[in-house]
């Protein structure tokens, strides 16, 4: 379903706030068990909400049912994130060709600090034509 | 005594590693050559920005890379640089259009560069890490490769480049990781 969470993105506790035309908004109230041991958001989470909204950024440019798989994921963490607060992605579809798509992202605090940016580019696999190709 | 480096600075040498860990206060051993930069730092000397305008019109330190592929500086301001690239044959592939490695060296300067427009004038940067994604081929045309600041910590720069053909489309996005060092020119 389109800008739906996943099941994996609804355990950790990612939030979509909206979905444009390849535009997406996704947060994450960031928890104590998400720390690393530095007591900071443990990057993974960083990736993931990253990911996750890269990914919702991009489904907004398909039609419903085709599969968008990200095969490329590229972080730089800037700033810390800080447990307990609220982290804010947002996606933009920069490329979306036939066969794949690129989409850029950038995380800020509450404070509207640069946590991190990432990219990600997307495999979109439109029909079984392309999957007997591969 | 060789003074201690973390390992991952021991590749600069001591005089730029200690400019990174400069907080940290004086290495140990040699205190002449490992005064502070701030010490043997003149204010005459050329700015970042004034080195990165002579750059323009062919002066200032010699860059043989962009003899080599006849690129050029086109547009310096803080925080964006814009490097340009008229495509001939010298700079296409096999398969006729322009190698990945012209549009990602372009790339590459106008990033470093736009982050040297904000940097102390006894500053400059290295890459230490950059990702690209090629979304065009490129055949013929003028390339322009805008880089922009993204942020700056205190050693560790981050900056992003659009690479636009003659008719603005994007045909590359790159970003990267440059590290501070001491700049070794004056």
């Amino acid at each position: 379903m389109r800008g739906q969470p996943s099941p994996a993105q609804r355990w950790v506790g990612i939030e979509v706030r909206s979905v444009g035309e390849g535009e997406a908004v996704l947060e994450l109230c960031t928890r104590p068990e998400m720390r690393n041991s530095a007591e900071m958001v443990h990057g993974g989470f960083i990736a993931l909400l990253a990911d996750s909204a890269m990914g919702t950024a991009m489904g907004s440019r398909l039609p419903d049912g085709v599969r968008h798989p990200s095969f490329d994921l590229k972080v730089s963490f800037i700033a810390p994130g800080r447990i307990g607060e609220r982290l804010r992605a947002v996606a933009k579809v920069i490329h979306s060709g036939r066969r794949t798509g690129v989409a850029e992202c950038r995380l800020t605090g509450e404070d509207g600090r640069l946590v991190a940016t990432a990219t990600a580019t997307f495999a979109i696999l439109s029909s079984t034509s392309d999957q007997s190709e591969a | 005594m060789e003074p201690f480096l973390p390992s991952a600075l021991a590749f600069l040498g001591p005089r730029a590693a200690q400019a990174l860990i400069g907080a940290r206060g004086p290495l140990p051993g040699r205190p002449a050559a490992l005064a502070p930069l701030a010490s043997v730092y003149s204010p005459s000397i050329v700015s970042n920005l004034e080195l990165l305008r002579r750059g323009m019109v062919g002066e200032g330190p010699r860059a043989g890379w962009r003899e080599t592929i006849g690129a050029h500086v086109a547009e310096v301001e803080d925080g964006r640089v814009v490097i340009e690239l008229e495509v001939h044959a010298g700079h296409r592939q096999e398969g006729g259009v322009v190698q990945g490695g012209i549009i990602t060296q372009i790339a590459d300067a106008a990033m470093g560069m736009s982050l040297l427009t904000r940097q102390p004038d006894d500053q400059a940067n290295v890459t230490i890490e950059l990702k690209i994604n090629f979304l065009r081929p490129v055949v013929e045309g003028r390339l322009r490769a805008v880089g922009r600041v993204v942020e700056m910590r205190r050693a560790l720069l981050f900056s992003e480049a659009d690479v636009l053909d003659e008719e603005g489309r994007l045909v590359a996005k790159a970003s990267s990781t440059c590290l501070a060092v001491p700049r070794p020119w004056r």
